[in-house]
C-alpha cells in the first residue's frame, strides 16, 4: 500500500483497536491478517529542480510536511503485527516489489514432502501489475 | 442522502471517497447508475446506493432548497434489487414519490449493508471470537 491509502486504513485500524478495547477485548488482537508492505511514495513534492542538492531538499521538505503522519506510520510499525513500512525516499512501490519484496516463490518442508508457494500480491495502485513481469500475479 | 447522475463515483480512490461520504453523513446515494467499484465501496463504508429511475434524474427532480427526501429501509426487508419507495416532500408540502432500486447483487453485500459496513462487520466478528 502507498502512503495515502495505508494511512487512512492503519488509522481505521487504531481506531477500532480503540472500540476493541471499550467493548473488553484485547485490542493489540487486532491486526491485518496478511503481510502489509507501505510505501512512502505519494507525499513527495518537486519545489526544487536543476540543481545537485535537489532530491535532498525535496526530502527534506517532505519530512518536514508531513512529520505528523510519518510519526504515526512509526507507531504502526512497532504496534501492528504484518505491517512493515518501507521509509521515504526509499523508492517508488512498484520497483520496491520488484526489487527488494517479490519471492517469486517459496518453498518450505512438510514431513516428508517439499512444498512450493508462488507468489501473490494485491496493491493500491495502478502500477502494481508490474510485477507480473517477473511472474508474480498481481493486482492493483 | 446525495443524488447524483450517471456512472456515479468514475475517478481514481474510489474507495476513500466512499469513506468520506460516510464521514460526512451520508447513508444513501441515489444515482441513475454507479460505477461498479465505486458502488461496491459505497456498500463496504455501509452506504446504500439506490438506483433512481430513468425518468426521475437530477435534472427532472430539480431539487430545490427546502425539498425533503425520506426513505424507510429497516435493515431487514433490505435484499439485492429490492424496490425501495422515496419519499419527495417539496417545500410546497406537494409529494412526488417513487420507487428506486437498491444497486445491491449479492447476499454479502446486504450482510454488509445490514451490518454498517466493513468496518462494524470486523469489529463484532472480533468481539464474537474473543
Amino acid at each position: 500500500m502507498h502512503d495515502t491509502t495505508s494511512t487512512p486504513a492503519l488509522v481505521d485500524i487504531a481506531a477500532m483497536r480503540d472500540a476493541l478495547a471499550e467493548a473488553g477485548v484485547d485490542p493489540q488482537l487486532l491486526s491485518p491478517q496478511l503481510p502489509v508492505d507501505v510505501s512512502v511514495d505519494h507525499s513527495l513534492a518537486v519545489e526544487v529542480f536543476g540543481s545537485k542538492d535537489a532530491a535532498n531538499r525535496n526530502l527534506g521538505h517532505e519530512i518536514r510536511r508531513n512529520s505528523e503522519r510519518y510519526r504515526f506510520l512509526r507507531w504502526a510499525t512497532q504496534a501492528v503485527k504484518h505491517v512493515h513500512v518501507n521509509a521515504p525516499g526509499t523508492g517508488i512501490m512498484h520497483t520496491i516489489n520488484l526489487e527488494q519484496l517479490a519471492t517469486v516463490v517459496t518453498t518450505w518442508q512438510e514431513s516428508e514432502e517439499m512444498w512450493a508457494m508462488p507468489d501473490m500480491m494485491i496493491g493500491t495502485d495502478s502500477h502494481t501489475p508490474t510485477i507480473n513481469g517477473i511472474g508474480v500475479l498481481g493486482w492493483g | 442522502m446525495l443524488v447524483a447522475g450517471e456512472r456515479y463515483g468514475t475517478s481514481s480512490s474510489r474507495d476513500w471517497a466512499a469513506k468520506a461520504q460516510r464521514l460526512l453523513g451520508v447513508r444513501a446515494v441515489l444515482a441513475l447508475s454507479f460505477e461498479r467499484i465505486h458502488g461496491s465501496n459505497l456498500i463496504g463504508m455501509g452506504i446504500l446506493p439506490l438506483r433512481l429511475p430513468e425518468n426521475k434524474g437530477p435534472d427532472v427532480l430539480n431539487l430545490q432548497a427546502g425539498d425533503r427526501l425520506q426513505i424507510h429501509i429497516p435493515a431487514e426487508t433490505l435484499a439485492p434489487r429490492v424496490l425501495v419507495m422515496v419519499q419527495l416532500q417539496r417545500k410546497d408540502g406537494s409529494f412526488d414519490n417513487f420507487e428506486a432500486m437498491a444497486d445491491v447483487q449479492t447476499q454479502l453485500e446486504t450482510d454488509l449493508l445490514r451490518k454498517g459496513g466493513v468496518i462494524p462487520a470486523i469489529l463484532g466478528r472480533f468481539i464474537r471470537e474473543n
